[in-house]
């Protein structure tokens, strides 16, 4: 058969695909295996239960094996295809291999989860039901995943072989998979919540709804990153067949695909924070509510994510139609979907400091507002991600609708991005220093301003980021433009 | 309604023989809070005695023991496996017994009029222990005799006669040959051994001679092998045919017996439950008796009350008292520390205390947030859920919970009541934002939906704009209230530093803004004004906070792009609706019948984002009100009003109750 670019692009999805749910599956089975291989050794009765929990993270792997292959059999790789594959249906394979395969990744969440189930129903047989039930709460990820792959491939016509894919809707494809595959990872964030459930339910069997409840708390991300995904395929035109033709419009949704993907790892702060609050909750119901106003905080990376995403599809034109977009504006919002995306990740510095508030209220409830404050610290670094984010749209003219900057200067927006999200990891640090801050407060309020010092040190570092962003700004000069 | 309502410290001094008629009409009435003579804050402990604990208590406790006895056999009735939501949804009422105020010598011999009319009760529980017995006996017996069904022979034979032993046991059958083994051991001849293998365990039955028993008791013993033995005769069939036969009857007497206790509870358990509940008040106004001071003639009680309370003990325990009481009272300032708070908010609002109460309840001398934070609850909400379909369901749901549950559990009945609010909220704003499941109408029915003003998926600037406008009134109205309460304690040094300095940044900034991105012309003039007045806030910044004023400044950037929440709620409410009315097109395009599976997918994908933003909008709500507002004039820490009050459930008094309502 002739391989043409686009043909070698369905490959490289087809790897993508398979490769990185191998690797979730592989560490999520994995986790799970020890703990199976560990309950057996002193039950072998229980060799069957173990058996299924370890299948429960599999599912992942099969997605991707399925996607891969749908993939190739579009491509023509199991039998001669008339007509070259147009690079543009390559693009959308990559992007269909990046849902099904970066969402695959959930499973080890969902080994997280399922590890904890068995060693709970080797003790209390009665547990294996809801045991399922919540590590089953982290497949939902990997199913959605599955469901924007399939939805890239029938839409673009791969399935068919009537290929009605333009270049634009190529990239956009590729920003789907990242939008949904990259908040799949939010599911680490519920296997961490799911496990604790599970514990707390095995002592404390009214546990189980609320135990649901945190760990459903973590999965906004997933439902914004499909949101973003839908969103993107609709005006784009997938859907309805009228496809975008500005190349620049895909570079667009890829930026927002960083925008709310990478934002969706605050899941992963959310579910430390949420297993904090379940444990807190089943030895006290009465932190129920301020459990989850904790673990509620660490949602508002992903809220600005998913913000920023939508801003961009608007200022773009992308909802409208009635502008085209530039490459410079592609890179721009890149650039953009860097800052408050990568920035995202502070929540799980949120997540650690959170998890100590809601100890520390549950022994003194006057903790909480002092809690709180430790907690939203570590926010700002989001909060500079946004800021850039929201420069960049500003000064390239986004939000204007005047587009008046130049590719090279789009790209360097990259690097502007880059910066200040990075440097937003210096939020898992300051949460780690902010854990220690509120027990130290607790044991001695007089500590808590000391503490904050010790807190805001870690910051100084996302100010570089800050900073650097800033200057890189100021120096294209597109301040005074 | 702004503050929490005004406390008085009370004194309150009686002669003896009234002290009786004091402690009960003050129970009844339920709004003093006492504050024992022991508390080391007791302004008259010094003075008085202290008094030592009645025996009577003990007494009571005795009388409340023998009634809990009673309790506890009725609880042995098996319920009804009622399904959980019928029981969630329908909660029995109960229906409170008339009583009036007697001395606690008749409540106790009520108690010993009721354990004669009861007199079965005692001799049930015994018949009940008896049966227990019996059923366990038959149990075991029945088990043992269905292990022996496959020897074939006669039970009565086993056991030992005048010459011949005959053992029946229960051997794992890998252990089987070993013990074989062993027995072949003792080398005796007349001996004959019989094994019926039944999956893992063989029954072996061994008959020798009585003398040479002993030879092999060491091999017959546990753990290895289990004897069985057995009290019944005849062949194995007969002997379980009659000891199930037995056994029914056993279950008959059973649960003949659990009937009557059963109807022993329906028509005496309501008075039992009112006589344990006024042995228990009769209790807690012995005990309290210790929290009072003495002297030889008088009573000694100390207390706070609500301020608009005080004119009510007045006359109450004036006329109890017949004259012979002295009551001081003076309204505690708000400065003081250490009073116990208690809102004073009207009807309507009562409900939202329990979010305030979430975070801290207020100090005495704080603002009380609760009119703040209702109303602007159910406004974010509203905004954030965007959806007047779901806000209609809300509402019904809300309404079903209050008319169903709220009469009998008061905590449901606040939260139906918000969640009404909430969903009448939700209607409104929805219907502003075109939502009614999304973009169902303009979609598949072809209808524009009226009253609207503002789509957030299609001008989502806008909506951008509201949210950074909402969030700058937010924050300056928390400003404002810090302020408010700085200038009332006269903290001028924190009024000017910590909110002053944001009123003259914010207007500042704004000038400055504009100019920069040239939203409007703005005179020189007002520049310079403005860039001044930048420069001294943030100096004053620095002055006052030091290098972690920097801090302050990122922290009031934060607090206000926090609000675009509401904006980012919003779309997700929308867009969310959106997906999944398109999946639902997607699926009845495919075929005609198809159309099954999109309706599912329509209402489960409803139901399900229905859920995720009223969860999300009930947390995002409510911190924006624990976070950004109350961090800006708001502590907490205050200690709950708890009055000593005579918790009737069970009974009422006749007459009306003394309590205020």
């Amino acid at each position: 058969m002739a391989i043409g670019l686009g043909a070698a692009l369905m490959a490289i999805g087809a790897g993508i695909a398979v490769g990185f749910s191998a690797i979730g599956a592989g560490i999520g089975v994995g986790i799970t295996g020890a703990s199976s291989a560990g309950v057996t050794s002193e039950r072998p009765e229980k060799f069957g239960a173990a058996l299924i929990f370890s299948a429960i993270p599999q599912t992942q792997a099969i997605y991707g094996l399925l996607v891969a292959v749908l993939i190739l059999l579009s491509a023509g790789f199991f039998g001669g295809l008339s007509g070259d594959v147009p690079v543009s249906a390559g693009l959308a394979g990559i992007g269909a291999g990046l849902a099904a395969g970066i969402a695959g990744l959930s499973s080890i969440g969902q080994g997280i989860a399922a590890s904890s189930g068995i060693a709970v129903t080797a003790n209390k047989p009665e547990m294996f039901g809801k045991s399922v039930v919540f590590s089953v709460i982290c497949e939902t990820q990997a199913i959605y995943g599955l469901l924007i792959a399939v939805l890239l491939l029938v839409f673009s016509g791969l399935l068919s072989g009537n290929f009605i894919v333009s270049g634009a809707v190529g990239l956009a494809a590729i920003g789907c998979g990242l939008a949904i595959g990259l908040s799949g990872i939010s599911a680490i964030g519920q296997g961490i919540a799911a496990a604790s459930g599970i514990t707390a339910t095995a002592e404390n069997p009214d546990m189980f709804g609320r135990g649901v409840v945190f760990a459903a708390i973590c999965e906004t991300q997933a439902i914004y990153g499909l949101l973003v995904a839908i969103l993107v395929m609709s005006f784009t035109g997938m859907f309805t067949g009228s496809l975008i033709s500005t190349l620049a419009a895909g570079v667009v949704a890829i930026g927002c695909g960083f925008a709310v993907g990478f934002a969706g790892f605050s899941a992963i702060g959310q579910g430390i924070a949420a297993s904090a609050g379940i444990g807190a909750t089943s030895e006290n119901p009465d932190m129920f509510g301020r459990g989850i106003v904790f673990s509620a905080i660490c949602e508002t990376q992903a809220i600005y994510g998913l913000l920023v995403a939508v801003l961009l599809m608007a200022f773009t034109g992308l909802i409208t139609r009635d502008v085209t977009t530039t490459m410079a504006v592609g890179f721009a919002s890149i650039g953009g979907g860097l800052a408050v995306g990568l920035a995202g990740l502070s929540a799980i510095g949120q997540g650690i400091a959170s998890s100590s508030g809601i100890a520390a209220t549950s022994e003194k409830t006057e903790m909480f507002g002092k809690g709180v404050v430790f907690s939203a610290i570590c926010e700002t670094q989001a909060i500079y991600g946004l800021l850039v984010a929201i420069l960049l749209m500003a000064f390239t003219g986004i939000i204007t609708h005047d587009f008046i900057t130049t590719v090279a200067v789009g790209v360097a927006a990259i690097g502007a991005g880059i910066a200040v999200g990075l440097g937003g990891f210096s939020a898992i640090g300051q949460g780690i220093t902010s854990a220690a801050g509120i027990a130290a407060t607790a044991r001695h309020p007089d500590t808590m301003g000391r503490s904050l010092v010790f807190a805001a040190m870690s910051e100084t570092f996302a100010i570089f980021g800050l900073l650097v962003a800033i200057l890189i700004l100021f120096g294209l000069g597109i301040f005074t433009i | 309604m702004f503050y929490p309502a005004e406390m008085s410290k009370v004194t309150i001094g009686v002669h003896n023989s009234y002290d009786t008629r004091m402690v009960r009409d003050l129970h009844d009435t339920g709004v003093l809070e006492i504050i024992s003579i022991r508390d080391e804050k007791s302004s008259i402990s010094d003075v008085l005695e202290k008094p030592q604990r009645s025996p009577l208590t003990d007494t009571i406790s005795d009388y409340l023991l023998r009634l809990e006895r009673v309790f506890e056999l009725f609880s042995e009735i098996p319920v009804q496996e009622e399904s959980l939501l019928k029981g969630f949804l329908s909660p029995r009422i109960t229906i409170p017994n008339p009583v009036t105020r007697r001395p606690v010598r008749e409540l106790f011999r009520d108690v010993e009029e009721l354990s004669l009319e009861l007199a079965r009760i005692p001799e049930i529980r015994e018949e009940l222990a008896l049966k227990k017995e019996e059923k366990e006996r038959l149990l075991k017996e029945i088990e043992a005799v269905e292990l022996l069904k496959p020897l074939g022979m006669r039970l009565e034979y086993i056991g030992d006669t005048e010459f011949v032993s005959i053992i029946a046991g229960k051997v794992d059958t890998e252990k089987v040959p070993g013990l074989l083994q062993d027995i072949g051991g003792a080398a005796i001849e007349e001996i004959f051994i019989s094994q019926v293998e039944t999956g893992n365990q063989t029954l072996v039955l061994i008959v020798l001679p009585r003398t040479r028993k002993e030879e092999i008791a060491g091999h017959i013993r546990a753990p290895r092998f289990q004897s069985i033995q057995v009290s019944c005769t005849g062949m194995p069939d007969d002997a379980l045919a009659q000891m199930k036969a037995e056994y029914s009857v056993v279950i008959e007497e059973t649960d003949r017996l659990l009937a009557e206790l059963a109807g022993l509870e329906d028509s005496h358990g309501a008075r039992l439950k009112a006589l344990r509940e006024e042995l228990r008040i009769e209790k807690e106004e012995q005990e309290i008796r210790t929290s009072c001071g003495k002297t030889d003639e008088t009573t000694f009680i100390e207390g706070w009350a609500r301020a608009d309370d005080i004119d009510r003990i007045e006359s109450t325990l004036d006329a109890a008292a017949e004259g012979h009481i002295f009551i001081h009272s003076g309204k505690t300032e708000r400065h003081q520390e250490d009073v116990p708070v208690d809102y004073d908010n009207p009807r309507w609002l009562k409900p939202f205390e329990m979010l305030t109460t979430t975070f801290a309840r207020p100090l005495y001398g704080e603002i009380d947030p609760t009119p703040f934070i209702a109303p602007i609850f159910v406004l974010f909400f509203g905004l954030m859920m965007g959806d007047a379909a779901y806000g209609i369901i809300l509402t019904l749901c809300g309404l079903f919970l209050y008319s169903r549950i709220g009469p009998a559990d008061p905590g449901m009945r606040d939260m139906s009541f918000i969640l009404v609010c909430c969903g009448i909220s939700a209607t409104l704003f929805g219907a502003v934002q075109g939502g009614w499941f999304g973009d169902f109408l303009p979609r598949y029915l072809d209808i524009t939906p009226p009253f609207v003003l503002l789509e957030p998926l299609k001008d989502p600037i806008a909506f951008f704009q509201l949210s950074l406008l909402i969030g700058v009134v937010h924050i300056n109205l928390g400003l404002f209230l810090a302020f408010f309460q700085n200038v009332k304690s006269w903290a001028y040094r924190a009024m000017v530093f910590e909110q002053g300095v944001w009123f003259i940044i914010q207007p500042c900034a704004a000038v400055l803004l504009a100019s920069f991105f040239a939203w409007t012309y703005i005179p020189p003039v007002l520049i310079t004004v403005a860039e001044a007045g930048a420069l001294a806030g943030l100096v004053m910044i620095f002055y006052y906070n030091g290098p972690m004023g920097f801090f302050g400044l990122t922290g009031f950037l934060g607090d206000w792009l926090s609000y675009v929440r509401i904006m980012a709620l919003s779309l997700a409410t929308g867009g969310i609706a959106m997906t999944i009315n398109i999946l639902a097109g997607l699926i009845s395009a495919i075929h005609p019948l198809m159309i099954i599976p999109a309706v599912f997918i329509f209402v489960g994908g409803q139901i399900f984002n229905l859920v995720i933003q009223s969860l999300g909008g009930v947390i995002h709500a409510i911190r924006l009100q624990y976070i950004e507002f109350f961090g800006k004039f708001y502590t907490g820490g205050g200690r709950g009003f708890s009055p000593f009050r005579a918790e009737r459930r069970h009974t009422t008094l006749k007459g009306g109750n003394l309590e205020w309502q």
